[in-house]
């Protein structure tokens, strides 16, 4: 079947069945902004755990005695592994002294006594590199920090092991949550598509069931149809992303005016070129799927039988 | 050219459409298939053009049987044949020219040819100045020739029309039979499917006759 019989087609069903064209679009319009701003939410929980993520550091305690060239050597070993925005020492005289000066001045005295031994060790404070994704920071704590431990001069290692662990649960929880939503916004709006798009088509059975009669091939039947399809789907993405635009624009200026205490949603940027392309695929898709769907179940060979 | 050898058709409630059907038609022949409503000949004709299969027996349409046509062979077997259906099925969203054209277009023709060829069969059918008018710009006379042109214009070697006047009035049902003739003097099988008993016994052809599903004079 050639291009101009296919645009022929196209044309015609817009131009006898545009109510039930406009239907689908509306249709699949809804389902693609629904999925959209799901999207967005979704950026904006990444971007706000990547923003909390951004505090997180360990403090390495180093065993009492270790020789200034080790520590040395330490040091450059963990900047060389370049997962460390932040590297830094402090000596058990240091630590102590902050730690006496928090207690109250009368507590310095202590350091006068040349039989005190301070229980204060020294300590190395890390902090991770920005650098380092979201998902993969509370791992790369957990995996740096076992690593450390096994060292002979670290005492120990503490970098709020139970809040850190606790928020990867949350965030694995959150993600999966999420995930499962849009997932299941795809799944329903793929059904309702279909759907949408079948009554379409089934207004057509006539036609199917003429060219059936005439010894059209199945390829020759669908094809104008799958094509009319993906119009549908294009034009939907196409709203869909005009739309999506229009109310991220309102809500970004109203997050700044109330939420602007909440960085990532009062940033939240919009959606990304990769995310647009998604969005066109997934509706060329939906399209595409619910024509054949539909198509295939009318143009059985046997329509004009029934 | 159509041979029917103890076919059955037995549907799925068990209803038996047709019952030890046996005859055949030779090539040129002009054949009435005559009965009341119900009697199985729109079943029949389905058989003939290959919408549904017997249930058993053998049915032969210009040497292929119908019940090994496989989905792919389908198409190619449809464009041998004509049939013509009392409801007209025209596509009222597209001209005459476009409706008559299809056979030709399914089957890939260049559109010079589809052209020439639609201008002439439309002449034959005496409808060449309705070229661009709608469906429903016409009289019922005229969708039927119509679709008798869109039968014709793939040099089928079989049109089969399943009561092709039963919404006409008497003067235009003569004037389609009387175009029926042409086609078969021209050397088209033609077999016509009518309960209209007293244009049968106006014209002198061979009829088979059905009834509750059995073919009781051939």
């Amino acid at each position: 079947m050639n291009g101009s019989l296919v645009r022929q087609h196209v044309l015609r069903a817009w131009k006898k069945h545009w109510p039930l064209q406009m239907a689908s679009v509306t249709v699949m319009t809804l389902v693609l902004v629904i999925m959209n701003l799901l999207f967005l939410a979704f950026t904006a929980f990444n971007r706000t755990v990547e923003h909390w993520g951004r505090g997180l550091e360990m403090i390495v305690y180093l065993k009492e005695n270790v020789p200034s060239s080790t520590v040395e050597k330490f040091h450059r070993e963990i900047e060389s592994s370049g997962q460390f925005d932040e590297i830094h020492f402090t000596t058990k005289g240091d630590a102590t002294k902050k730690f006496l000066q928090a207690l109250g001045p009368e507590s310095l005295e202590l350091l006068k006594d040349p039989g005190w031994n301070s229980p204060i060790p020294a300590s190395l404070e890390l902090r991770l590199s920005a650098s380092i994704p979201s998902q993969r920071r509370v791992f790369a704590l957990q995996e740096w920090s076992a690593r450390f431990r096994g060292l002979e001069y670290v005492d120990d290692v503490f970098y709020g092991q139970g809040w850190v662990e606790n928020f990867s649960r949350f965030l694995a929880s959150a993600r999966g949550l999420v995930a499962m939503i849009w997932t299941l916004s795809l799944s329903v709006g793929l059904l309702i598509v279909s759907n949408c798009i079948r009554l379409s088509f089934l207004q057509r059975k006539e036609e199917i069931e003429i060219l059936e009669l005439v010894g059209a091939t199945p390829a020759f039947i669908r094809t104008p149809f799958l094509v009319e399809g993906i119009v549908l789907g294009i034009l939907s993405s196409l709203l869909s992303l005009l739309l999506s635009y229009s109310i991220h624009a309102v809500l970004i200026n109203w997050m700044r005016s109330e939420w602007s205490f909440w960085f990532a949603f009062s940033e939240l940027p919009p959606l990304q070129p990769w995310y647009i392309l998604t969005n066109i695929l997934a509706g060329v898709g939906f399209g595409a799927l619910g024509a054949w769907n539909c198509v295939r179940r009318l143009n059985t060979g046997w329509s004009a039988a029934g | 050219m159509i041979e029917f050898n103890h076919a059955y058709k037995i549907f799925r409630n068990g209803h038996q459409g047709l019952k030890n059907v046996t005859f055949s038609i030779d090539k040129g022949e002009f054949v009435f298939l005559s009965g009341p409503s119900g009697a199985g000949k729109t079943t029949l004709f389905r058989l003939i053009s290959a919408f549904d299969k017997p249930t058993s027996g053998e049915v032969h349409i210009l040497g292929t049987d119908v019940s090994s046509l496989t989905a792919q062979q389908m198409p190619q077997f449809r464009r041998r044949i004509g049939v013509i259906y009392q409801d007209f099925r025209l596509l009222n969203d597209r001209t005459v020219c476009e409706n008559v054209a299809i056979p030709l277009v399914v089957r890939g023709d260049r559109a010079n040819y589809i052209e020439k060829r639609v201008r002439e069969v439309l002449d034959q059918v005496g409808l060449s100045f309705k070229i661009n008018s709608f469906p429903e710009e016409l009289s019922g006379g005229e969708q039927q020739r119509v679709a008798i042109a869109r039968a014709l214009i793939h040099h089928p070697g079989v049109l089969i029309a399943d009561e092709p006047t039963g919404n006409l009035d008497q003067e235009l049902s003569v004037e389609i039979f009387n175009l029926l003739e042409t086609v078969n003097a021209q050397g088209t099988t033609v077999f016509v499917a009518t309960h209209d008993a007293e244009l049968i016994r106006r014209k002198s052809f061979r009829v088979i006759r059905i009834h509750d599903g059995q073919v009781v004079d051939r």
